[in-house]
């Protein structure tokens, strides 16, 4: 049987947070994700963490040029940015998570920020 | 029109900082700031190193607005005035570092002070009290929040950090003080974008217009108090040398 979807006033309200690691080094999908939850669960805990609806779509990372996207609720961008400037480093690697910007579709995050000009 | 954000708090390596200026100024401009303050800390009685610093940023050519600063860091009064009274003339801005609730209170009471650092910086308490954030408000002492303790904290140091933060958040709304928050960074990975700057306001009780206000307009505006302080008509607040030549 297939779960409806909620409907409409009660769908979650997302935003895509564009992010890009500054650092000299490439990191792996796997790596970036493991820190990302890290520090998200250590701020604000597995409970607190729950409303954000967190997700960070795999196929939209790009190894080589170290972006991605985080999905979250639309009312806990900050919180989530938050966890994502405190991270600092992976491996032991000093780095610098930025927020290229936040968008209100997937879509919109891909064309503005991830497919290059 | 988009912000303009201000760190007005870096070091480099000519003082306790990592990173040389060619080097501070490449990450400002990656991480989109359009003006930073570079800071120069003074111990007790050790020497500034300002005009080595002044020099050193003239040599790069930038479109960032570079200022700099000083940190006097003491823990006798007497001394902290001393050296406010003779550095407010060479910085663009004085950030007292604080901590000492004997400092905190000098710092506060002192009109030549821009910007009182950490308060609550390895104390069981904020740090403040409702007496000092309205002495600071008539002073015009910004109370600063420093990104880099809470970045280099975790777990149990970190919780009582913020709470502190939380205690003086509430005070300085209460008493309307200025509030900045500031990378503090000693190495440039310590430095973050504006807007994440920004976000350590949601974590310590900060709206998010009075998070963005605390790192592009009142930054601004410390610096331009600060430069109508050292012009030689300025008497005190609401009182001026106007020449008749000047009319």
């Amino acid at each position: 049987m297939k779960v409806n979807r909620l409907p409409p006033t009660m769908e979650i309200r997302e935003r895509y947070i564009v992010f890009k690691i500054i650092s000299d080094k490439d990191y792996s999908l796997e790596d970036t994700v493991k820190t990302i939850w890290s520090s998200i669960l250590q701020l604000f805990g597995e409970a607190g963490s729950a409303e954000f609806h967190v997700w960070i779509p795999s196929n939209l990372y790009n190894e080589n040029t170290n972006t991605g996207i985080i999905r979250c609720s639309h009312d806990n961008v900050q919180q989530v940015r938050a966890a994502l400037a405190l991270i600092r480093s992976i491996d032991h690697e000093h780095l610098i998570f930025k927020t290229l910007g936040v968008t209100g579709t997937m879509r919109s995050a891909k064309d503005k920020f991830l497919t290059e000009k | 029109m988009e912000r303009k954000f201000t760190d007005l708090h870096i070091y480099s390596d000519l003082s306790i900082g990592q990173n040389s200026v060619a080097e501070i100024i490449k990450m400002s401009e990656s991480l989109g700031f359009s003006s930073i303050c570079i800071i120069d800390h003074v111990k007790d009685k050790n020497k500034d190193n300002l005009d080595n610093l002044r020099e050193e940023i003239i040599r790069h050519k930038t479109d960032l607005e570079i200022y700099t600063g000083i940190e006097i860091s003491t823990e006798d009064p007497e001394i902290m005035r001393m050296r406010v009274k003779r550095l407010r003339d060479r910085a663009d801005i004085i950030i007292v570092s604080g901590g000492n609730p004997k400092i905190n209170r000098a710092a506060v009471e002192n009109p030549r002070v821009d910007i009182l650092a950490h308060p609550e910086r390895g104390r069981k308490d904020s740090g403040i009290d409702n007496v000092m954030a309205k002495l600071a408000t008539e002073n015009s002492v910004a109370i600063e929040f420093n990104f880099k303790f809470v970045l280099h904290s975790y777990r149990k140091v970190r919780s009582h950090l913020l709470s502190h933060m939380k205690t003086n958040v509430m005070l300085a709304k209460k008493y309307k003080t200025p509030i900045v928050i500031t990378s503090g960074a000693e190495s440039i990975f310590d430095m973050r974008a504006g807007r994440e700057l920004a976000s350590l306001g949601s974590l310590i009780g900060l709206e998010l217009a009075e998070s963005l206000n605390s790192i592009s307009q009142i930054p601004e505006d410390i610096i331009n108090h600060a430069k109508k302080v050292k012009d030689k008509n300025y008497i005190m607040s609401g009182v001026e040398v106007i020449r008749k030549e000047d009319i």
